[in-house]
């Protein structure tokens, strides 16, 4: 089967499809954006029943949603990289961020779950990385919680730069010798006696990120806890690492850097796909597709005025009722036109195929951002999406 | 008018990838350095980035970006505009022209090889011509690739093949460094019934464009289309084994350097691995392999990757009874061509490649697997270990090393 589409959705939609027993393909014109996202997978953040008939949610069923987020995680706890699970009746997983607020999260990456309400907090920055102000942090998590005790304190980084990129700090942090220096900056700065947890900002280490956490916890005597900074983001940027070895690993054939241009249909199946890229024209046939190639932004729907389109298969696109756009900026919940996408069926079919299926961000019906619900639709539809091309191929009987 | 880097939404990602930022944070990067400089370019502001030139040319910015621009391109841009002034310089143009020396250089490839391995005479290159003295300068033969090919006799030479006709082009490596590679691809290719076809061919121009000298590039691209374009017209396949002069025959000829007749070229050509993978999927290939036992880590070029026609070499190397190989992921070798043998540069290419040279080193295989020349000189000097091109471990699979004459 191929998966059209690199990014959370193609790639869990290729994880459960091999899993499944399919010989998958992936091809995308880039590499997907998780790096510009938290690193962790979100869920929802609104009450389950509000969401409406049509949401992707609803589609394939909450159990659905939680049985492959649940698969997810042991697909990429297997492939090295541990996300710890919301579980239920915990409260909820948070994340802390650079402005201090704790964002709540479904499965979060290593080192980034936040410290219980009532831990001290010791709050570090590194002078020059732009986008982390320690102070900035600590009024923030005083403000949702008067009574925290939160202090703070800056580090002047080896060489005194004055514009730090997040990723080659990251990098920096896995050479021991550079490591031990800040290490020692950190700990000089560090209020005597103090206990709890030190927050810093979420840059330590790519691959060998857990040997940095443990480094520095070490060094200070302290619990480390990493604060999710705005993209680009580290954390993002592990998290896709990971997810290529997972796939890789797993036997997918990956082809990133090529648009899919051209589909052939006959009846109601999809014979085959081309994609242009560098190296040339490719035709694969397959049994069966998985469209994955995102929303608006991603170019997997394009949009001319308000005719939105899906250009690969020119599938039909829903459209919203009334206004498009509401005038206020950012009304809680959300714009019509972000709900715009590929209507489908149950089994995620968009109506009249029979062996191509949709996940991600393509599809219609939902609100990422009002419903804190981007990360886990993408997983939950790819991996529900690539089960059903699975069990297409393998000629079983759909559920 | 729209350009293509106007699509650029800052959103970031190339320059998560990018392997020369992590390591030299006052590179400008492909996100600055590319679409963000070109758009001061066009409107008319002069504009210098200084460490611009620090780019690989390795494209992961290309490939990654979601929105399809190709910052590398864009990045590589002032360097172009000021070579088309001022020309090349003196060392870019003996780094770019080492096919000119080739022919000389295999008739005495002891002398030529103990000059470039000479110490106080590396050093001086260092002193006058900035070519770093550390890593050895790759090897000359005692014969070129083409000597050796018109010497032997090939098994469809009084019949027909039964597969038919592939064009081959080997480029500068095969030719004067390593022909044994060319004779493996040559001899795969008839073990699987093709007869071997070799028109003149001229560098593909690939180290041209890198340092910016795109009339020279051209030049040799006209002249290999030239010599391509009737066998494309015939529908006979190109295979190239280098993946650099795949990527630049398929992607630059038609794209960058827009030569007539190139698009037609470019839709015969395939990376050797990418045509073998074609016919093992037609039940073409034979796959009468010998069992080997080995673990083999195949370091992916950069110019393979941003093909993007998978791991073609990885799928048939695992097709050998026996052998294990996996993709190592660890990202670029650092050595991108001519760039680590300059002065300036050595330093960053050795950080790049620290990454890989660690987890080869940590694998725990005896050689690694990689189809591009200056990968593979980077692994041996880098990680110290052997590094071999694929089609020499098919090679040896088939068997092809007991025939006569080896």
């Amino acid at each position: 089967m191929l998966v059209i589409g690199g990014g959370l959705a193609g790639m869990a939609a290729a994880l459960a499809a091999r899993q499944a027993g399919a010989t998958v393909a992936v091809v995308s014109e880039g590499a997907g954006v998780l790096e510009l996202a938290s690193g962790c997978i979100d869920r929802l953040a609104v009450p389950e029943g509000s969401l409406p008939p049509e949401h992707p949610y609803r589609l394939i069923g909450m159990a659905a949603v939680d049985e492959e987020l649940a698969a997810f995680q042991k697909a990429m706890e297997a492939a090295g990289y541990p996300l710890a699970a919301d579980g239920p009746g915990a409260g909820g997983s948070h994340v802390i961020t650079a402005l201090g607020s704790r964002r709540r999260t479904h499965l979060v990456a290593p080192g980034m779950a936040a410290p219980p309400p009532g831990e001290p907090l010791w709050v570090v920055g590194f002078r020059g990385l732009r986008d982390f102000h320690p102070a900035v942090v600590a009024a923030g998590l005083r403000r949702s919680d008067p009574a925290a005790d939160v202090a703070w304190g800056e580090v002047e980084l080896p060489g005194a730069p004055e514009d730090v990129h997040p990723v080659a700090l990251a990098r920096q942090l896995e050479d021991e010798a550079y490591r031990r220096q800040v290490i020692e900056r950190v700990a000089a700065v560090r209020p005597q006696g103090r206990g709890g947890a030190a927050l810093l900002p979420a840059v330590l280490g790519l691959s060998g990120a857990a040997a940095v956490r443990r480094a520095l916890a070490e060094g200070l005597g302290m619990r480390v806890v990493e604060v999710l900074l705005p993209p680009p983001s580290v954390p993002g940027l592990r998290l896709a690492d990971a997810l290529r070895r997972a796939v890789q690993q797993a036997g997918v054939d990956l082809a990133i850097g090529a648009r899919a241009v051209e589909a052939r249909r006959e009846g109601g199946r999809v014979r085959h796909v081309v994609t242009r890229g560098p190296g040339g024209r490719i035709t694969y046939e397959a049994e069966a597709y998985v469209l994955a190639t995102g929303g608006l932004m991603g170019n997997g729907l394009t949009a001319e005025g308000r005719s939105v389109r899906e250009p690969l298969f020119d599938l039909p696109v829903s459209a919203p009722d009334g206004e498009w756009a509401d005038p206020r900026f950012l009304p809680a919940e959300g714009h019509p036109f972000v709900r715009v996408g590929v209507a489908v069926d149950g089994r995620l079919r968009p109506p009249g195929y029979t062996n191509l299926f949709v996940c991600g961000r393509a599809l219609a019906g939902y609100d990422p951002y009002a419903e804190g619900s981007g990360g886990g639709v993408a997983v939950a539809t790819g991996g529900a999406a690539g089960r059903e091309a699975a069990r297409l191929v393998a000629g079983g009987e759909p559920r | 008018m729209i350009h293509e880097y106007d699509a650029c939404l800052k959103c970031t990602v190339c320059e998560m990838h990018c392997p020369v930022l992590r390591v030299a944070p006052e590179f400008p990067g492909p996100k600055n350095g590319g679409p963000g400089l070109a758009r001061l370019r066009a409107a008319g502001e002069v504009v210098e980035l200084d460490h611009l030139d620090l780019c690989l040319g390795c494209r992961t910015c290309d490939t990654v970006c979601p929105s399809g621009i190709r910052p590398a391109e864009l990045v590589n841009a002032p360097k172009v505009a000021q070579v088309s002034r001022r020309g090349l310089p003196l060392r870019e143009w003996v780094l770019t022209h080492t096919y000119l020396f080739g022919p000389l250089a295999v008739r005495m490839p002891g002398l030529v090889n103990g000059v470039l391995a000479n110490g106080p005479i590396r050093w001086t290159m260092e002193k006058v011509l900035h070519i770093d003295r550390h890593k050895p300068m790759p090897k000359y033969a005692n014969h070129s690739f083409r000597e050796w090919f018109r010497r032997r006799r090939s098994p469809w030479q009084d019949r027909p093949a039964p597969n038919g006709r592939v064009v081959y082009f080997h480029g500068c490596s095969v030719q004067y460094m390593e022909p044994h590679i060319g004779r493996h691809v040559v001899e795969v290719l008839e073990h699987n019934g093709f007869e071997v076809v070799l028109p003149p061919q001229k560098c593909c121009g690939l180290p041209l464009i890198a340092n910016g000298d795109l009339k020279s590039a051209a030049g040799n691209g006209r002249y290999n289309v030239q010599h391509l374009r009737e066998w494309a017209a015939q529908g006979v396949p190109i295979v190239v084994s280098s993946t650099s002069c795949s990527l630049t025959l398929k992607h630059d000829y038609p794209g960058l350097l827009g030569l007539d007749g190139a698009g037609a070229v470019a839709e015969q050509v395939y990376d050797l691995f990418e045509f073998l993978m074609a016919c093992h999927e037609q039940g073409l290939l034979r796959t009468d392999f010998r069992p080997i036992r080995e673990r083999l880590p195949y370091h992916q070029p950069c110019h393979q990757r941003a093909q993007a026609i998978g791991l073609p070499a990885v799928e048939l190397l695992n097709l050998i009874p026996g052998v294990e190989a996996w993709n190592l992921d660890a990202g670029c070798c650092g050595s991108a061509g001519t760039y680590g043998f300059k002065e300036e540069k050595y330093g960053v290419s050795m950080r790049v490649g620290q990454a890989m040279a660690d987890a080869l080193r940590a694998s725990g295989a005896s050689r690694a697997v990689s189809d591009c020349e200056t990968c593979r000189w980077q692994i041996e000097y880098q990680a110290g270990m052997q590094a071999v091109h694929p089609v020499s471990v098919l090679w040896g699979a088939y068997g092809l090393g007991d025939r006569k004459g080896t």
